[in-house]
């Protein structure tokens, strides 16, 4: 049995790129609660995840939501989509699932006698890949592709993407079977990885508790526009980073590059993307200025997967994760922050 | 197809999650584990330089003992246990232990020394201690007391002092090691430092300048060593060495000038190079005359009511630069029933036998003080050697301290008449008593001749020069000859007093021994006690105590049929004998109980033996409670505690006044912060952000709503400085009431202890602002 490959919402309008001038920090922070509240209806106790799932969206990036199945990984990506009055596809990855899918393919018309395109599922705001490394590597980088160029070129002929454009994708753990895992070249390009974990005891009665309905998602509404998450965007490329935040985010990532443990470190892409996400992270706390807090606090969502571990070193655990998550800790504890670029008053 | 794939692998993974949960919360644990480990033998290696600088110190520290102790090899000994504690607990933390298991091994090692070097057989396996080996340690410690207390300086070192020697030091060492490496606090290995250095100034009197500056310099090198050692984790190095450094040199160098610990020795560090031998055994006098002070030696009742002096020893020969106690006489052994004839003495001379019973409290000498002329001692524990010249009883290894014993002699009560009729021929064996040097300056035979006038008996002209150093020409002074230059008792030195005409007993007694000589009459000096202040007792018995300011001397002369006749020519002290009482009225400071204590000599010579010991090195230690000394020690006591505290407070001052000025900002005041959460240890780290910070402070504090909110809003200022655009942070009189706020939050959270570590050794100002890391997060070093 073959999946619905593509399940395009057309019921949202498609927003395309236009410049917005930024909100200020309070309406922008306002905004960004409303936000995470909205989908914290739908799942609980998940606080860390949503925000940072609501800071890459904002600072445009793409994020990957890695973890056993089961935990919500789909319900929230779902549900921070529907928070937002913007258009949203679901991809179901399957590993016959085939290019053409995702891009969308040029069809004749026998009406019209001529070869008309057929946008594929990634032509919306929001676009959720469901267990990407379940689909065939060629799949995935047609998918991949998309999200690093924002458009997509089929017969020769290019067609941008939406405006916001973001990517939520799913996947299980690479351990498991019937995957393919993701290249570490694309798995660069997503902003940020994160878990779900299993929700703490008292998460998991008040869900037990409020899921009578089958459907919770179906009583979300959007609370935000796709005009006001614009204004949001450019409000994030308007918040402050200091020379000493730049110069401490550099060092975190050149001190990945020459630890000992560490194959592959940081690219400066991520050192790019790094910052960028401080900035929106900030701005989701109702800052507009990063603090060095904010580069610590993404370092595992936006580093964790792109850094390979020596085999030496994973030669003691058997978990790339946990050695992973050590290593980081260890750089941004022994990391300093920069002396502030003035002194005294 | 791909429905069957999707689920089995699910349902299975599914039931995996909290095993694996657990599995990967003990691998992560391991690896901890592991890091650690590795983390801290790096750490380890790195502090090998510091665990050098200590060595360095405690060399250096042992070897300001040298003065005290004879020969090299009980210096070889200790360096040897210093060197094998501190590098077997720095080997120790090189495997990756924990700094503070090092020290504990460190102490293990020193233990199993003391066992295998001391008490090996009754030990289990040679170093095993038993309750025997406890034992014989007490056993040791006694003796090692014991021996302290009976020798003079340089003691040798035997079995009991370097036992006392090996805990000592190794106490040091231990001390040493846990400051500077346990508590990363180097400065604080100044304390036992200076606290050895001072040692030899309080036994010895002396201080010695070189010894000082080494120790100093060893000081300077460990904080210079350690200071790079963990230069990467550290800010702020020069101000710890800066105040580690004042703290020791000032305080050495107080404790060199400090009146009382010793005047003059502030550029006279000849009298015992510390790395050499050879303290002089000829004690300063002109030190013991200024040594403020003066200790109980001995109480004695006596059945007699005449004043009796107590001779400790008899200087019989002159050499010229000083009277020392000559071998020429003979020694015999003291028994019980040993009766002594009393040279010279015939029986036409009347007598009064007399009974003292004597009881010495803490004096340490080699000689006991008997009355003149004493012919029987009973009571006398060890081996004891009667003088049968001077009549004075000495030993080589017992000592007078804490002797009880009853002492038999026949007060002479020559006359006048009889003294002027003594021949004026000698017995041969007298003769001796009569040499002098060639090279004697004139005034002194000038003087000579001039005060004994026509004078044609013996006694006359003794009596001629007794009066004349009494006379009103002269005055009394235990600080002029100092001050001018002739201090001691050889021919220049009476030479410039007699033309001073001003001196202490010591002038007076070797003048007037001098002047006999030179007039034909046989003479010597005595040395010894006045008879003290009367306590009471009434009837047969008189009870006296005597006190180290009552030592004197004074010269004897020879009669033949009488034997040795004492004068007293220095005015003001002691009592003229009846027989040599003026009979004018020009003797008016010479009642015959002039004993006001106000007016005495406090100083007296001490003798240079062929015995070559110096009995007055110890007795300084023993007797002269050196009031002044522990004056100087409370000053450096106190120095070394006000430094850090003081510079930590001065600090917070500066700081504030320049925040109130405007002048410096919430960054200052946040530092302010970081240093007061140094002292209470809640610790600050270079590698955490503002807001941790902040974060850690209000988890390990209980904060109310008010220290909250200063939290917070020193938390925005700071951080709106740093790293925001056009901040206007917050100013002024909020940001200090805001830091006190909190520091006084900081200080009620503490445990007592903690706060008086916060108080008077600041970990902020001990070791870098940045000193300790919070828990939990690896340290550089």
């Amino acid at each position: 049995m073959t999946s619905v490959p593509t399940s395009a919402r057309t019921d949202e309008q498609v927003v395309t790129a236009e410049d917005s001038a930024g909100l200020n920090v309070a309406e922008a922070h306002q905004l960004a609660a409303d936000i995470i509240r909205n989908v914290e209806s739908v799942i609980d106790g998940k606080h860390s995840a949503v925000r940072t799932a609501l800071t890459v969206l904002l600072a445009e990036g793409h994020l990957l939501i890695e973890d056993v199945p089961g935990v919500g990984k789909t319900m929230l990506a779902k549900a921070l989509a529907r928070s937002i009055h913007a258009s949203v596809s679901r991809i179901q990855f399957t590993p016959d699932l085939l290019p053409s899918d995702v891009t969308g393919i040029s069809v004749y018309n026998q009406a019209e006698r001529r070869f008309e395109f057929k946008p594929g599922a990634v032509f919306a705001n929001v676009v959720i890949g469901d267990e990407i490394n379940r689909a065939s590597p060629k799949t995935q980088s047609a998918l991949l592709e998309c999200m690093e160029e924002g458009q997509v070129t089929v017969d020769g002929t290019t067609y941008r993407l939406a405006s916001p454009f973001t990517v939520i994708a799913t996947q299980n753990p690479i351990e498991m079977e019937g995957t393919y895992a993701l290249p570490e070249a694309q798995r660069d390009r997503f902003m940020a990885r994160i878990s779900m974990g299993y929700p703490d005891e008292t998460a998991e009665l008040s869900m037990l508790a409020a899921r009578n309905v089958s459907t919770p998602l179906a009583d979300l509404e959007p609370v935000v526009t796709a005009s006001a998450l614009q204004r949001m965007m450019a409000s994030v490329r308007d918040v402050y980073v200091s020379p000493a935040v730049k110069a401490y985010a550099v060092r975190i990532l050149r001190a990945t590059r020459e630890h000992p443990d560490l194959r592959l470190g940081g690219s400066p892409r991520a050192t790019l993307q790094l910052v960028r996400a401080a900035k929106s992270f900030a701005l989701v706390q109702g800052r507009d200025f990063v603090l060095p807090d904010d580069i610590d606090e993404l370092a595992h969502a936006v580093l964790g997967h792109r850094l390979m571990p020596t085999s030496r070193a994973l030669g003691h655990h058997q978990h790339t994760d946990e050695l992973i998550r050590d290593i980081i800790d260890g750089i941004i504890d022994e990391t300093v922050v920069p002396p502030s670029h003035t002194t005294g008053t | 197809m791909s429905g069957t794939k999707t689920v089995a692998p699910e349902r299975r993974v599914a039931a995996r999650p909290p095993q694996r949960q657990q599995a990967s919360r003990a691998r992560t644990a391991r690896t901890k584990r592991r890091a650690d480990i590795f983390a801290r033998r790096a750490n380890g290696r790195r502090l090998w330089p510091v665990t050098l600088g200590t060595l360095l110190v405690y060399l250096v520290a042992i070897s300001t003992l040298s003065p005290l102790l004879d020969g090299p090899s009980w210096w070889l000994g200790v360096a040897l246990l210093g060197t094998v504690i501190l590098c077997s607990a720095a080997s120790t933390r090189s495997l990756g232990a924990p700094t503070g298991i090092g020290t504990l091994i460190g102490a293990a090692v020193w233990l199993a020394m003391l066992v295998l070097f001391f008490a090996s057989d009754t030990a289990l396996g040679l170093v095993i201690p038993t309750w025997d080996t406890v034992e014989a340690f007490r056993g040791l410690t006694a003796d090692g007391l014991r021996s302290i207390g009976r020798q003079g300086t340089p003691a040798e070192a035997d079995l009991g002092i370097r036992f006392i020697l090996a805990v000592g030091a190794g106490t040091f060492a231990i001390l040493a090691d846990l400051s500077a490496i346990v508590f990363r606090m180097p400065a604080l290995v100044g304390i036992p430092l200076v606290a050895i250095a001072l040692v030899p100034g309080f036994i010895i009197g002396e201080v010695n300048l070189i010894a000082l500056a080494l120790c100093a310099a060893a000081y300077l090198v460990l904080l210079w060593v350690d200071t790079r050692a963990r230069q990467s984790a550290r800010k702020r190095p020069h101000g710890m060495l800066g105040i580690g450094a004042f703290a020791v040199i000032g305080s050495l160098l107080l404790a060199a000038t400090a009146p009382g610990y010793n005047g003059e020795s502030l550029f006279q560090t000849s009298g015992g190079s510390s790395f050499g031998r050879g303290v002089s055994p000829l004690a300063d006098l002109g030190k013991d005359l200024r040594r403020p002070g003066g200790a109980r030696q001995f109480t004695y009742s006596t059945t007699t009511d005449e004043s009796l002096y107590f001779r400790l020893l008899t200087l019989d020969q002159f050499d010229g630069t000083t009277w020392s106690a000559s071998r020429a006489s003979e020694r015999v052994l003291n028994e019980p029933d040993l009766l002594v004839d009393v040279p010279g003495l015939s029986t036409e001379v009347a007598t009064e036998p007399t009974t003292t019973t004597v009881e010495v409290g803490s004096m340490v000498a080699p000689w006991i003080p008997v009355p003149f002329p004493s012919v029987r001692v009973v009571g006398l524990s060890g081996r004891w050697l009667w003088d049968v010249d001077g009549l004075t009883l000495s030993s080589r290894l017992s000592s007078a301290n804490g002797q009880s014993y009853i002492a038999e002699s026949v007060l002479i009560k020559p006359t006048r008449e009889q003294l002027i009729a003594a021949p004026g021929a000698y017995p041969s064996e007298v003769s001796r008593f009569l040499e002098l040097p060639p090279d004697i300056p004139q005034i002194i035979t000038d003087t000579a001749r001039e005060a004994v006038g026509d004078a044609t008996n013996g006694f006359d002209k003794a009596y001629a020069l007794q009066h004349y150093l009494r006379s009103t020409d002269f005055t009394y002074s235990i600080e002029a000859p100092v001050e001018d230059g002739y201090d001691g008792d050889g021919f220049d030195v009476i030479a410039r007093f007699l033309e001073k005409k001003s001196g202490y007993c010591v002038h007076y007694a070797s003048a007037m021994a001098i002047m006999a000589r030179t007039l034909d009459i046989p003479a010597r000096v005595s040395l010894g006690y006045l008879p003290g202040d009367r306590l009471g007792g009434a009837g047969e018995r008189r009870n006296y105590t005597v006190a180290s300011d009552d030592l004197h001397s004074w010269p004897e002369l020879y009669f033949s049929g009488i034997g040795w006749v004492p004068f007293e020519p220095t005015p003001g002290r002691g009592s003229v004998p009846d027989y040599a009482v003026s009979t004018a009225s020009d003797e008016s400071t010479a009642g015959p109980n002039d004993l006001d204590s106000a007016n005495r000599d406090p100083l007296e010579q001490a003798p240079t033996g062929p015995d070559a010991e110096a009995p007055t090195a110890s007795q300084v230690g023993e007797n002269e409670a050196p009031l002044g000394l522990f004056v100087a020690l409370g000053l450096v006591a106190l120095v070394i505690v006000a430094v850090p505290a003081l510079s930590r407070i001065h600090r917070r001052r500066r700081r504030f006044r320049s925040i109130a000025a405007g002048r410096a900002g919430p960054t200052v005041a946040w530092e302010e912060l970081l240093e007061s959460s140094v002292d209470f240890g809640i610790g600050a780290s270079e590698a955490e952000t503002p807001r941790g910070f902040a974060a850690r402070l209000s988890g390990s504090l209980v904060l109310g709503d008010a220290e909250r909110e200063s939290l917070a809003r020193l938390l925005d200022s700071v951080e709106r400085l740093r790293f925001s655009l056009g901040a206007t942070p917050a100013q002024g009189a909020t940001l200090v009431a805001d830091v006190t706020r909190l520091q006084r939050a900081m200080a009620t959270n503490a445990t007592l202890p903690v706060r008086v570590r916060a108080r008077f050794a600041p970990a902020s100002v001990l070791g870098g602002t940045y000193s300790r890391r919070p828990a939990g997060v690896p340290r550089p070093l």
